[in-house]
């Protein structure tokens, strides 16, 4: 599978912070260590984003038992086409296309051999946060369930803008599409979600915020 | 956008409190530092294969660990390849890429060798406290039966010879383990293996050492690990840690413990639900329907009843045994007659292939 294109140049950065800057400069610094070969920048450049890398995998695949898989092959994918990012500033959104796309890959491959299973375990709830709250854990269960009946792009593009957080301009990066397009999947996507999600009885609460389901 | 109502918020923010686990980015990136590191594992199938190829592969060995510019410096001066050092008092080997191996009192070492990329070392005897530097050279430690595979770590290995015990414990970074009873697995920082060559080793997470205090010297197992493990939340974390760095084995030895000795505990039901589930991706389906069963028998006091009801007849369907998948099936539906797994169960009842 093709890696997504390098991240543009003629994108327009947002405003730098000192943060931003300090960023910045480790990461050229390790891009450097990349390009040379250095065997710990490797390492380095795990540690740097593997909370990223895991964020965005569990928000668009939800609890998954090939999360490690899946979090290798990005890497791997990281670590093949790393040299192709030339701004520093870009690495995290480079690292982070990488990984969407990566999920997505994933996604479609689980679709192709759905069929293998009539309920993969994956399906059932995983009570391990049960006894902190069963009733958010079979909605996060169920809301993954639901998230399964929709298009694979439109899902990815959802579950980055709903669920992990991300600016309509990271979501459309993150996708490697224009920002009218991750707009119009993330409508198409919502608008599917919640009609689903009204039907489904672990999700109705949630979704129409009804007041008997006590949370403040 | 709906995102914005309130109820929609706080199923966002629940996804995330709940995918957000302490400590799950560290644990992914020790795994996949450790995956990036190691060759593909050999399929046993090879076994004859290699076998066949011995005589090839000790002349490749030999050449494999000829001396190179890498060496090390012990007590008694620059030590060789394949030097034995017998230490009556703690003595320590110093390597020329920094690593640094401790050999505690009456504890004796052969470094075997090292080439470019490589480098092994076995102890025959007692406890070493290994701080291997993390460059692209892979260190095997032997021990007994066993091989550690390490890039970079500190860890403490021991081995006793006469009892054919002892075990590796991780202070910092990760590292794989392989052997009798151990196909491959792989141990994070606090994470302790004991090795045994006669039963299944078991592994459990030592206790988390406080985060201001400095990396403790890993002691040898002993009451102190009975302790730890009949602790039930304990045991649900070792559970929890083994699922995540996807040991099921462990995982599921860890609950069937909690489940034995803590079966009045509130958390039962659900170790039962979860051992279901880890038995099931084992593909152990017959037991994973038995511990359905048994997470179902709490009633209402399991929150996902249902999916037990439901994963009771999944499993033994998948078993192979359908006339308890079918009574499972119906037991189900008698309870969940407008049920979400509703469609899956009615063809399992009625005896055809399972809706999609």
């Amino acid at each position: 599978v093709a890696n997504p294109p390098a991240p543009s140049a003629t994108r327009p950065a947002p405003a730098a912070s000192d943060d931003d800057d300090a960023r910045a400069t480790a990461d050229a610094r390790l891009l450097g260590d990349l390009r040379r070969g250095d065997p710990r920048a490797r390492e380095a450049l795990v540690d740097r984003f593997a909370p990223l890398v895991r964020r965005m995998l569990v928000r668009v695949l939800g609890a998954s038992d090939e999360l490690e898989d899946v979090a290798h092959e990005a890497f791997l994918r990281i670590l093949a086409s790393v040299a192709r990012v030339r701004d520093p500033r870009q690495l995290t959104v480079w690292v982070t296309r990488v990984t969407v796309f990566t999920a997505r890959d994933h996604l479609r491959r689980k679709r192709r051999t759905r069929w293998l299973w009539f309920l993969p375990h994956d399906e059932l709830p995983d009570p391990s946060a049960a006894p902190r709250d069963a009733d958010g854990a079979e909605a996060v269960r169920a809301a993954y369930a639901v998230l399964a009946n929709l298009a694979v792009d439109d899902r990815v593009a959802f579950a980055l803008r709903a669920f992990a957080g991300l600016r309509w301009e990271e979501v459309a990066a993150g996708c490697g599409i224009s920002l009218a397009t991750a707009k119009r999947r993330v409508g198409r996507a919502e608008a599917r979600f919640l009609e689903l999600a009204r039907e489904h009885p672990a999700l109705r609460a949630w979704i129409d915020d009804e007041p008997a389901r006590g949370k403040a | 956008m709906s995102e914005s109502t309130p109820g929609f918020a706080r199923l966002a923010a629940e996804i995330a409190a709940t995918q957000d686990r302490a400590g799950a980015a560290e644990r992914l990136a020790a795994a996949v530092k450790l995956r990036l590191s190691t060759p593909p594992r050999r399929r046993a199938r090879w076994a004859l294969v290699t076998a066949a190829g011995v005589a090839t592969s000790a002349l490749g060995l030999a050449w494999q660990l000829r001396p190179a510019t890498f060496g090390f410096v012990g007590a008694a001066g620059p030590g060789e390849a394949g030097s034995v050092v017998a230490a009556s008092t703690p003595e320590t080997l110093r390597f020329s890429d920094g690593s640094v191996v401790e050999l505690g009192a009456g504890a004796a070492a052969r470094v075997v060798g090292w080439d470019a990329t490589t480098a092994s070392v076995l102890l025959e005897r007692g406890e070493l406290r290994a701080s291997l530097v993390a460059t692209e050279r892979r260190w095997t430690l032997r021990a007994g039966g066993f091989r550690v595979h390490v890039l970079g770590a500190r860890f403490t290995l021991r081995w006793d010879p006469a009892r054919r015990r002892g075990h590796v414990a991780v202070e910092q970074g990760a590292l794989r383990v392989e052997g009798p009873g151990v196909r491959s697995r792989v141990l994070a920082a606090s994470d302790v293996l004991a090795l045994g060559e006669a039963p299944e080793p078991t592994s459990v997470p030592a206790v988390a050492p406080a985060a201001a205090a400095p990396p403790a010297r890993a002691k040898p197992l002993g009451p102190r690990r009975e302790r730890v493990l009949a602790d039930p939340g304990a045991l649900l974390a070792a559970a929890d840690d083994a699922r995540a760095a996807g040991r099921n084995d462990d995982a599921a030895a860890a609950l069937r413990r909690f489940v034995t000795e803590h079966g009045a505990d509130a958390r039962a039901p659900v170790a039962w639900f979860t051992l279901g589930r880890v038995e099931g991706e084992r593909g152990r389906h017959a037991d994973a329907a038995r511990a359905f069963e048994r997470a179902a028998s709490y009633g209402a006091r399991l929150a996902v009843l249902e999916d037990a009801l439901a994963a009771v007849a999944l499993s033994w369907a998948r078993a192979g045994d359908a006339t308890r998948a079918r009574a499972a099936a119906v037991r189900y539906l008698a309870a969940f007659p407008a049920g979400a797994y509703g469609s899956k169960l009615q063809a399992i009842r009625d005896g055809g292939p399972p809706a999609r």
